[in-house]
């Protein structure tokens, strides 16, 4: 599904790489979590997959189902399968929620050559995906994420993420901000969203989320670059002992 | 309109006698504008847009082809009540078809109020532009007051059923004068819509007089299909409790100045003054100038103007508060931004507070700026093509004007208008 090879990434206003010689390989169905400390590079490498401008690639491969998506701009990858859960989903008000989530459906339908949804089509789907999100009408139809909760906003985010179907999740920090209540009920709906055709990347500070959403895979990754790799197992570890004890391990 | 009917309007117009309070108008009209002449470029509200701008009769040149004779046959209905002004000439079926259906209100044209001496105008016409003319000097208006023989007199005694659009259409390139007065009688409402289109420029006069506990709602479409410049006045005299209402949209290319004047001579009066311009090229200059007067107690006012800009597009905002030390608890707000989408493209403010009381609450505020690049990311994240994504930024710009139409059949054509003028 996506295969990261040797990626070095830089900020543009930054001369130096952020990313430095990244590789990862997810297969159809697997759930990988990265986890790291502060300024490892994990919402950099979210950013750089997603082809946020500012993020340049100065070295390595990044393959979507054996294709390169370098070339692609945000919204051509997000056609081709990749959503990103923000960690701040972004206010903007004066756009509804529902006619953007319309619009973002049925532009990537558009680009992929298939139907679009008439309101009608789109409501009734809109309303049965929702429903297992505990969003309510009154939610679709103020101002995108304005004045929402911190849940709420996470719980559109995984909404959107039910709405377009994509074949690579990536939740960049997607705990941050939810009590427990809101975790279980987002992680919830990741979970339900699970399939053996759909990848996921969850990138995360604490083990806490994956005691709710069970990763096949834990990396840790520092400056950069992942320094180890394991299963389930992986996160307990880093919980209990932090990260300095990985790096001091590594540098040894 | 047929010619034959154009034509015997202007003979009607040349053969009636007008009264002497009319012609004393006009003549101290085309007196004070002797004294005052026209704006010169240094003059302080005309620094930013230079006069000549409205002053050419020339065409600018605008882009686009099979431009609709007229408003009305793009709109998808018409509207119930309608008057119709085609080169500037009041379509007299349009007029008698109004008369007919608007039983709350008396309507008659400028002409035929003009020459009636005992109109209930003879008290009222010019009063409203003599107050606006003591915060600075208007000679458009004053060429207008000198110069006009068409516009409608309307004297809203009840309420309206629906609002009353006035469209303007033609094809002919010259100065149109239009003048209308409006009076609205306690706890009566009255909304109306304008549309303007066509070849003409426009110098277009209206005084409003409300009296106390009633309420003028007024939206002024400047549409993509305006040709030439545009120079509206809109003199408003508020008494106790009256509530105003006043949405600008200005779609055209040409140069667009609204001088908007309200008057808050009553207690407690509530007023709000919205406009939005998209502007496309460097033909294009919207010019908003506003004065509110607050000269009694406990009146609020709120002004709230958004601009898009792109290829050298210009808009101007004047926004001025007045406070007179009698108008104690005032509450008065203003508000600009402006969207640039080019280095190209001016947005020139100049916000004015004027305050001689000492319990008001007064505040305003200005922004510019480009599209915000985290929010372009976020809609390109979910598939959605740059050019639809800035366009939905754009709108979204524009959303907190449109949102204060509170005509919604209107509110959805000015949404589609929008979208198809950002195409």
């Amino acid at each position: 599904m996506l295969v990261i090879k040797d990626l070095k990434v830089k900020i543009s206003e930054v001369d130096k790489d952020i990313i430095q010689g990244f590789n990862l390989k997810i297969n159809s169905g697997e759930v990988h979590a990265i986890m790291g400390p502060n300024g490892s590079g994990k919402s950099t490498l979210s950013h750089a997959i997603c082809g946020k401008e500012g993020y340049e690639i100065t070295g390595g491969n990044i393959n979507l189902e054996g294709r390169s998506i370098l070339d692609l701009e945000p919204q051509d990858r997000a056609t081709k399968g990749i959503f990103l859960a923000f960690q701040y989903p972004l206010e903007i008000p004066g756009v509804g929620n529902l006619s953007f989530m319309r619009t973002a459906l049925n532009s990537q339908k558009k680009a992929r050559q298939e139907k679009e949804l008439n309101p009608a089509e789109f409501l009734k789907l809109v309303k049965e995906k929702a429903s297992h999100l505990s969003v309510d009408m009154e939610m679709l139809k103020r101002p995108l994420n304005v004045g929402f909760s911190g849940g709420e906003k996470k719980r559109n985010e995984i909404l959107q993420m039910a709405l377009l179907e994509p074949k690579l999740c990536i939740l960049d920090e997607t705990d941050s901000g939810l009590d427990v209540d809101a975790m279980r009920q987002v992680s919830q709906g990741v979970n339900a969203l699970r399939s053996p055709n759909r990848s996921f990347l969850i990138i995360t500070h604490y083990q806490r989320l994956l005691n709710h959403i069970k990763p096949d895979y834990v990396h840790i990754m520092v400056s950069g670059r992942i320094i180890k790799t394991g299963g389930p197992d992986l996160a307990l570890q880093v919980e209990e002992k932090g990260y300095g004890h990985l790096i001091a391990n590594q540098k040894n | 309109m047929k010619n034959q009917e154009k034509h015997s309007i202007n003979k009607l117009d040349n053969s009636r006698k007008r009264s002497k309070w009319a012609l004393n108008y006009q003549k101290q009209c085309q007196e004070d504008l002797k004294k005052v002449g026209m704006p010169s470029r240094n003059a302080e509200y005309w620094k930013f847009a230079s006069p000549n701008l409205w002053e050419n009769t020339g065409l600018i040149p605008v882009s686009g082809k099979n431009f609709p004779k007229n408003d009305t046959q793009y709109l998808e209905n018409k509207p119930e009540y309608y008057v119709e002004f085609v080169d500037g000439i009041i379509d007299p079926v349009t007029l008698q078809n109004l008369k007919k259906k608007l039983k709350e209100c008396e309507i008659s044209n400028f002409e035929e109020s003009v020459c009636d001496q005992f109109h209930w105008a003879n008290k009222l016409l010019g009063k409203a532009e003599t107050k606006a003319r003591k915060s600075y000097e208007r000679p458009f208006a004053l060429l207008n007051g000198g110069g006009s023989s068409q516009g409608i007199f309307l004297n809203c005694k009840e309420s309206p059923r629906k609002p009353i659009h006035i469209f303007y259409s033609g094809e002919i390139e010259e100065k149109v004068n239009i003048r209308h007065l409006l009076k609205i009688n306690c706890n009566a409402e009255l909304h109306i819509i304008e549309h303007f289109s066509g070849n003409a420029n426009y110098n277009v006069v209206t005084e409003g007089f409300l009296d106390s506990t009633s309420i003028l709602n007024h939206n002024r479409l400047v549409s993509r299909f305006l040709r030439n410049s545009i120079i509206t006045h809109f003199f408003i005299n508020c008494m106790e409790s009256s509530v105003v209402k006043t949405i600008g949209i200005t779609l055209n290319n040409g140069a667009v100045r609204n001088e908007t004047f309200l008057n808050l001579e009553g207690s407690q009066c509530d007023v709000t003054l919205a406009g939005l311009g998209v502007g496309r090229n460097q033909s294009s200059i919207c010019d908003n100038s506003v004065f509110v007067a607050h000269l009694e107690n406990s009146c609020k006012s709120r002004q709230i103007i958004k601009n898009v800009l792109t290829q050298g597009a210009k808009a101007v905002f004047q926004g001025k508060i007045y406070v007179d030390p009698k108008a104690q608890k005032t509450d008065g707000y203003q508000m600009s931004n402006g969207l640039i989408l080019d280095e190209k493209s001016n947005f020139l403010v100049k916000p004015e507070l004027e305050i001689y009381a000492d319990d008001v609450i007064c505040s305003h505020g200005s922004t510019s700026g480009s599209l915000n690049m985290e929010h372009l990311f976020y809609l390109k994240s979910r598939g959605i093509s740059t050019n639809e994504a800035r366009k939905i930024l754009v709108e979204a710009f524009l959303e907190e004007v449109i949102e204060e139409i509170s005509d919604l059949e209107f509110s959805k054509f000015v949404r589609k208008e929008i979208q198809d003028t950002l195409i």
